[in-house]
């Protein structure tokens, strides 16, 4: 299987090896940043970042691009919930939603 | 400085400070809630739907290895501490914002003789060693944001701890 990227072609093994890893990184955290990687360099992206909140608290990783973003994010002060975004978050459930998507809805 | 009338979100702040804006976003939502995000420069937005299609298309499985990894790590984190204090080990593990994620019960030998409190952040009553101890997290910030530390750098033990920090922010 092949994907058409801009210009480019990525093959299907490329996005194969990513769920690879991704698998891999279930078991052994370290392998997210490759997964990060992987992502970033597959749509064409800066960087990518993975937080997850559960009972027990909130987690995140990063490229460490992401880091310094989210380190002067983090000095502006309280967040304003995104109602909008909560609100596609509910309506669009089983996938992913771009900023644009976010601020057009 | 920014309005304090303005509402403060995480796209704003990623188009507001010319960084670049946000990429596709995932909630994998069960008990868990999951958010990836990839991202690029502003002007080259908004992501081409076959990107965010790609995503989509690999989207269960990365659901499927975030939920397995989230539930795993604070896991291990405990098991680690918990392993320390049954041969006796004082250990606490914390975040990178000083924040105690767990400790064990050997910690409590040291209180308040020489540990004020575990609730939040991890006190030293003796104020000199608790500004060492406040100086030694914050380098551990440093190096994390010049990447010289974090899951990027260190092995996997060291992983599962600092992949336990701040991110509340970009659930928002």
């Amino acid at each position: 299987m092949h994907w058409a990227v801009g210009d480019k072609t990525i093959a299907g093994d490329f996005w194969g090896s990513v769920i690879d890893r991704a698998n891999e990184a279930a078991m052994f955290p370290v392998n997210w940043a490759r997964v990060l990687d992987d992502l970033t360099a597959g749509t064409d992206s800066a960087f990518g970042s993975l937080a997850a909140v559960d009972k027990d608290g909130v987690r995140s990783v990063e490229s460490s691009l992401a880091g310094q973003l989210i380190s002067e994010f983090k000095t502006w002060g309280p967040l304003t919930a995104n109602s909008r975004l909560a609100r596609d978050v509910q309506a669009r459930y089983h996938g992913f939603l771009s900023d644009h998507d976010v601020l057009a809805s | 400085m920014r309005s304090s009338r303005k509402p403060f979100t995480w796209i704003s702040f990623a188009h507001g400070a010319s960084v670049g804006a946000l990429g596709p976003w995932s909630a994998i939502r069960s008990t868990d809630l999951i958010v990836l995000n990839v991202a690029r420069h502003y002007r080259r937005c908004p992501f081409e739907p076959e990107h965010v299609g790609r995503l989509n298309a690999i989207r269960p499985h990365l659901a499927r290895a975030c939920l397995i990894s989230s539930r795993l790590s604070l896991r291990r984190v405990t098991e680690a501490t918990d392993a320390l204090g049954r041969v006796g080990i004082a250990a606490a593990a914390i975040d990178f914002e000083g924040l105690t994620l767990v400790e064990n019960g050997c910690l409590n030998a040291f209180m308040p003789a020489m540990l004020a409190s575990l609730r939040e952040r991890l006190v030293v009553a003796d104020p000199r060693a608790d500004d060492l101890y406040c100086d030694a997290v914050r380098a551990l910030q440093i190096a994390r944001v010049k990447g010289a530390v974090g899951p990027f750098r260190s092995g996997p033990e060291a992983s599962s701890l600092a992949e336990c920090r701040l991110g509340m922010e970009i659930m928002h």
